[in-house]
């Protein structure tokens, strides 16, 4: 569905992604992991044609390379940085995003519905996006997403800062996007969310692909680390520090495979 | 309704809702057009009186006469002094153009020394044709270095334009671009903005070729210089008595001003990598570019390298155009000049724009 293939960029002399390939599979949910700077979203910015790659090539299904306007009509993402107008309601933020995708009358009301009733924001569509929580902001970013209707959905730390309601609330509404059949990418730090909602993940580090699996797949490649060892590091003074909460089974491989040096962007 | 028409109308809504950012496209232009009105009525008024102190410390009868004489000058508006130092004293102060000290060498001849604030020095050229007329018959001397050498005939080339001899229509085309400059830094601050803020990501993972993002930009933008423009002439027209000479004319150079000075936004966002930095070059820059374009000061005082610096500035191409339309009386060949510059500067920084657009 959204292939990359021995993709590379650098920024200056510094490897942002080096020779990645990777596939995301018709409706699947496909964790991207990885501590900060790992290269996440600089993939995910290749793959929808915000930056071209120094080498390889990415495309969307049979429609090609994200770099053609019409191929990426098939995406639809929630960026890491909210990128929404202060002054623009949620619904005009909508109205305005669904015209750039040619959508328009009817079918732009009836999805800019939807899209605000499935994020939870229907009864404060009409206020400006400034007097909206994170937590509303973050839903509101979810919504732009998705008004479209795209088949591919690449969410970006979509439930970074959020409230823990929130925060259930976009991990439900990504559930549920893979009952309606929608493939997703999906960036986050924390593991448990990763673990309840993706069918397979990827873990990065320094621009390097580590490996891509199912959470049993990996589990089984990487032999755990002693458990004692894995419970004290998460106690330990530098868990909050580290990207790595929360999760059970894949935090331990996370940190098997990434190690525990910190990693200050 | 067609993606660039949604930025566009997006952009506007915007502005809308930004009263900082209205004010400085909408209501700018109105301040400085009223503003270089007053300032130039005053300055353009053919009449002219030169406000001056007079004093003559040992009055003989040739003094008297003559004093009275120069009272009776409509040129001049005479304040009486009884000292010399009492009159350069308002000389110095600036509230008198310049003071005439009158001295008579007992013989029955005058001098007349003139001593101008050096501010006022084409004043005093005239003040010194004045006092040679209130002299004429007298034997006397005045002392200023530029006597008038010649009778010159003068006459204003425009007079039978409608609305010439108005301040207001000189006054009105140097407003109207220098709120076409607040407006256009105001887009470009904007467009800047959106791509510190990350609203630009998103317009930029739409399904848009980068040209029609550019051009949806460079929208709002004309379409807010053109409503400047439009109801800035309607105000001049109604309120101020400035009717076009030629309303064809007048319409080419404000389409072709309005393109210009999207150029120059582009340029702008291009350019500034922060808002901050787009702030400094918005006003920085562009006023920069207003006053060597003739925006403050007349071209014609400037030095002559300065003049032929004025030619890079659409400021004063667009200045020229629009007075074309309004009182120059050009033709359509020389008119093609201003508005060819005009349109070549859009284009130029609309394709800036699209070009340094491809990467971040
Ligand atoms: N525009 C950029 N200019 C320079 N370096 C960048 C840029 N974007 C990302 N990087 C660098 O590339 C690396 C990967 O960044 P990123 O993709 O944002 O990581 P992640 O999303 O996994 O935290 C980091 O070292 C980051 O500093
Ligand atoms: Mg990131």
């Amino acid at each position: 569905m959204l292939s990359w293939n021995e993709v590379s960029k650098s920024f200056g002399t510094r490897a942002a992604v080096d020779a990645v390939t990777l596939a995301a599979r018709p409706g699947e949910i496909l964790g991207l992991l990885g501590p900060n700077g790992a290269g996440k979203t600089t993939l995910m910015h290749m793959a929808v044609g915000l930056i071209a790659p120094d080498g390889g090539t990415v495309s969307i299904g049979d429609r090609g390379s994200p770099r053609s306007p019409e191929a990426r009509k098939a995406l639809g993402v929630a960026t890491q940085a909210l990128s929404l107008y202060d002054d623009l309601s949620g619904r005009e933020q909508l109205q305005f995003l669904a015209s750039l995708y040619g959508i328009s009358g009817r079918r732009a009301s009836r999805q800019i519905d939807w899209a605000l009733a499935f994020v939870g924001l229907a009864d404060r569509a009409g206020d400006r996006t400034k007097t909206y929580s994170i937590g509303m902001k973050r839903r509101l970013n979810l919504a732009c997403a998705l008004v479209h209707d795209p088949d591919v959905v690449l969410l970006d730390e979509p439930t970074a800062g959020v409230d823990p309601q929130s925060r259930e609330r976009i991990v439900d509404n990504v559930d549920a996007l893979r009952s309606l059949g929608r493939t997703v990418i999906y960036t986050t730090h924390y593991l448990d969310e990763a673990e309840r909602l993706c069918d397979r993940v990827a873990i990065m580090d320094g621009g390097r692909l580590s490996c891509v699996g199912t959470i049993d797949e990996l589990l089984e490649a990487h032999p755990l680390a002693p458990p004692s060892s894995a419970t004290s590091a998460r106690s330990g003074s530098e868990s909050s520090q580290q990207p790595a909460r929360g999760g059970g089974k894949l935090e331990q491989v996370f940190l098997c495979l990434t190690g525990r040096s910190l990693r200050d962007e | 309704m067609g993606p660039v028409l949604a930025l566009a109308l997006k952009d506007l809504r915007l502005l809308g809702r930004d009263p900082g950012g209205l004010f400085f496209t909408l209501g700018m232009p109105l301040v400085f057009a009223l503003l270089f009105g007053f300032v130039l009525g005053e300055v353009t008024k053919p009449r002219s009186t030169l406000p001056v102190v007079v004093a003559s410390e040992r009055p003989t009868a040739a003094t008297r006469a003559f004093v009275s004489r120069l009272r009776g000058m409509d040129d001049l508006e005479v304040l009486l002094a009884s000292r010399e130092t009492e009159a350069l004293a308002h000389v110095r102060t600036g509230s008198r153009a310049a003071a005439l000290l009158i001295r008579s060498d007992g013989r029955g001849a005058l001098s007349v020394e003139i001593a101008h604030d050096p501010r006022r020095g084409m004043e005093s050229a005239m003040l010194a044709s004045v006092v040679a007329r209130a002299l004429e018959g007298d034997t006397v001397a005045v002392t200023e270095a530029r006597r008038p050498t010649g009778v010159v005939r003068r006459r204003a080339v425009l007079v039978d334009v409608p609305g010439g001899g108005n301040a207001f229509a000189v006054s009105f085309p140097l407003g109207i671009v220098w709120g076409i400059l607040g407006c256009a830094a105001t887009f470009g601050i904007g467009f800047v903005a959106e791509r510190e803020r990350k609203t630009l990501l998103r317009l930029r993972m739409a399904p848009l070729s980068r040209w029609s993002l550019v051009l949806g930009k460079g929208l709002a933008c004309f379409a807010a210089i053109l409503a400047v423009e439009c109801a800035m002439l309607a105000l001049a027209a109604l309120a101020f008595g400035v009717w076009p000479a030629d309303p064809g004319k007048l319409l080419a150079a404000v389409v072709s001003i309005a393109v210009a000075f999207v150029g120059v936004m582009m340029g702008l966002a291009v350019a500034a990598r922060s808002t901050r930095s787009a702030n400094a070059i918005g006003w920085g820059v562009l006023t920069v570019l207003a006053v060597v374009g003739g925006g403050t000061v007349p071209l014609f005082v400037m030095p002559p390298w300065l003049r032929t610096a004025s030619d890079a500035s659409p400021f004063k191409w667009a200045v020229l155009a629009l007075e074309g339309g309004i009182w120059r009386g050009l033709s359509w060949g020389e008119m093609a000049i201003p508005c060819g510059v005009l349109v070549t500067t859009g284009v130029v920084g609309t394709a800036l724009g699209v070009l340094l657009m491809r990467e971040e």
